[in-house]
């Protein structure tokens, strides 16, 4: 069973409100100014960062990971998932481009898909592989999906597998065709290592295994991300489907612990 | 952690030096450098006039029909990559790496000159597009990693075939220029006024270039054909220290090129020749070459950077470089790194600032950082070794 990767702890984070492992919860709706309840201590950085960013920060804050006194956690990935990226950063900055007194640096340095993932290792400290996954609506499942094989493989030891997009209705209204209103959430996932959980004293909630979808009789529903939610919070069984882009023929097997 | 090698069955790019390796590495022989005046792009208006641009007649040449230029590029790299490298596309994979895909489109939709969705502004969508212009029905995936995505996205397709989730991987990387760039990096005063000098005492930031290449990779056991090199190992590691600059220390690269190296079962002193990210900006550079000297010693080999030559091409950058890895391996020659008069005074590496034939080039590492504190590090070797 030391082989074995596991979920021990999960962090979600929309427009009503915020819940996770830490169970905390909260209901910011897109006032920046109350979402800094998510965090146990004074975080004065998070009113800086775009909309992802706090997104994905306030999921990866509920689940309980704790900077290292010295270094990084070298043995720690990031898993990212983003359908949409950075739009809003990239609105933003376009708006700035051509003003007299020059583009907003401020803003340009948010305008990369990948940005969540530095906000996330640097509050964190987690020095170990990272990835940003683009893969349309199955972008956090396949930042999931690529998180368990970056553990699996031996490249890290544990993931945080990230999904996030935030679009604020300014930018969607402004942006020809957008059509997702929706595109305001994150989950986080901490995927690792059973033996890697337990020297640091994290309880599994779930067992995670990739399998051939024939030797499976369960098959999930809906929306990858919020079936895996409901399995690791309410103890229950699930097999998510392979993303498409992948082509393959397999189902990530959830198994609770209970 | 071992992985089970990789072989390079075909290489491109398409730079502001030409349209393929051999223009590129043609002039980059002949020490002609692919960053000028801007053409395309409004000059006057940001720190720097010059840039790495494609030239119009090539622009005009390029192996794709009309649409968006980054859609262009990068489709005529793949389309050479794949006439060069035998297998059935029907188990051929791609992973395309870009930092901004078509944000010409997102410009135009903000501005209101397009009424639709931009569609090529999402990555997943260009690399569904180009995969089916191609005709590959393997797995498609979009890797934005800042500058390390190219690399990032060597590491995922090679991943995808240590898996045997497919056949063959084409890994494509492309960004190109335009005033969005050129205003960000104006504004964080990154811009070179001149063609970058990287790793010189006097560097004064970088030169953007765009462009896009591309390598096809399978796995070992798999290969039809000649192979160009061998993917021997990759990591990806992040600094956890700040959102744009690189950690001082270059503790992040070095445990990038350490996990290389270990992937790959190499020790230091086997690799040849260093393919330095090499931006020209201070503090990378500085970075660069503490991170270099901590793990290569008294004795590393030579190192370059290739940004003088036709600019920072983004997210493209590390799969542009690889293949001109390729052909310096071939060639045995270590590129200079063009722009360097006077070697930092911080730095006792060997910086060429003239090209060097070798007797030997057998094994090379390739290393790119970037924005978020991202770090990539490949290890390839020629066939020789394999």
């Amino acid at each position: 069973m030391s082989d074995d990767i596991v979920i021990t702890a999960w962090g979600f984070a929309d427009a009503r409100g915020f819940c996770g492992t830490r169970g905390a919860r909260g209901v910011f709706g897109q006032d920046a100014a109350q979402w800094p309840e998510a965090f146990p201590e004074a975080f004065p950085r998070f009113g800086r960062l775009d909309p992802p960013c706090k997104l994905a920060m306030v999921a990866a804050e509920l689940l309980g990971l704790k900077p290292p006194r010295d270094g990084v956690h070298a043995d720690i990935g990031v898993s990212l998932g983003t359908r949409y990226g950075c739009l809003d950063a990239d609105a933003s900055f376009f708006a700035t481009l051509w003003r007299p007194e020059g583009a907003s640096p401020a803003l340009f340095t948010y305008t990369l898909p990948s940005s969540s993932i530095a906000e996330v290792a640097i509050r964190y400290k987690l020095g170990g592989p990272n990835a940003c996954f683009l893969a349309g609506e199955e972008s956090g499942l396949t930042a999931l999906w690529e998180g368990v094989r970056l553990v699996e493989s031996g490249e890290a030891r544990a993931c945080v597998c990230l999904a996030c997009d935030g679009v604020t209705p300014g930018t969607a209204a402004k942006t020809p065709g957008f059509d997702a209103p929706d595109a305001w959430e994150a989950s986080a996932f901490l995927v690792e290592v059973s033996e890697y959980a337990r020297a640091r004293d994290r309880a599994p909630l779930a067992a995670v295994s990739i399998q051939c979808a024939s030797d499976t009789e369960t098959a999930a529903d809906g929306d990858a991300l919020s079936v895996l939610r409901a399995c690791v919070q309410g103890g229950r069984d699930a097999a998510l489907a392979c993303p498409a882009a992948l082509r393959r023929d397999e189902v990530l097997v959830v198994t609770a612990q209970r | 952690m071992n992985s089970p090698p990789c072989v390079i069955t075909a290489a491109s790019a398409v730079t502001s030096l030409g349209a393929d390796v051999e223009a590129a590495w043609s002039g980059m022989m002949r020490n002609i450098r692919g960053i000028r005046p801007m053409q395309r792009l409004p000059r006057g208006r940001y720190r720097s006039d010059v840039a790495g641009e494609i030239p119009a007649e090539l622009e005009a040449a390029l192996e794709a029909p009309p649409g968006a230029r980054v859609r262009r590029l990068a489709l005529h790299a793949a389309r050479q990559a794949l006439r060069q490298a035998p297998g059935s596309r029907d188990r051929t994979g791609l992973v395309l790496a870009t930092t901004k895909a078509d944000i010409d489109g997102l410009g135009a939709a903000l501005r209101g000159e397009i009424a639709q969705w931009p569609a090529h502004y999402d990555p997943a969508a260009l690399a569904i597009d180009l995969a089916q212009a191609l005709g590959l029905e393997g797995p498609v995936l979009a890797v934005s990693n800042a500058c390390a995505s190219g690399l990032v996205a060597v590491a995922q397709a090679a991943r995808l075939l240590r898996r045997n989730d497919a056949e063959r991987m084409l890994v494509v990387g492309v960004d190109v220029l335009h005033e969005f760039v050129l205003g960000g990096f104006s504004s964080l005063a990154a811009l070179s006024p001149d063609p970058c000098r990287p790793f010189d005492a006097n560097r004064t930031g970088l030169s953007l270039g765009e462009g896009a290449g591309a390598i096809a990779l399978c796995r070992e056991g798999s290969l039809a054909g000649t192979g160009l090199g061998v993917v021997r190992g990759w990591a990806v590691t992040n600094d956890a220290h700040h959102l744009t600059g690189p950690s001082p220390t270059g503790e992040g690269l070095q445990r990038a090129l350490r996990g290389a190296l270990a992937m790959a079962g190499m020790a230091p002193e086997a690799i040849d020749y260093i393919n330095a990210h090499g931006t020209g900006t201070a503090y990378n550079d500085a970075m660069e070459m503490k991170a270099v000297a901590a793990v290569f010693g008294e004795n590393a080999p030579p190192m370059t950077s290739m940004k003088g030559y036709f600019g920072h091409t983004l997210g493209a950058c590390g799969v542009i470089e690889l293949a001109l890895c390729l052909k310096a391996m071939e060639q045995r020659t270590i590129p200079a790194s063009m722009g360097l008069d006077s070697l930092d005074p911080g730095s006792a590496l060997r910086i060429p600032a003239e090209h060097m034939p070798v007797p030997r080039l057998d094994a090379i590492i390739s290393m790119k950082s970037g924005f978020g504190g991202v770090n990539a590090a490949v290890a390839l070797t020629g066939m020789e070794a394999a």
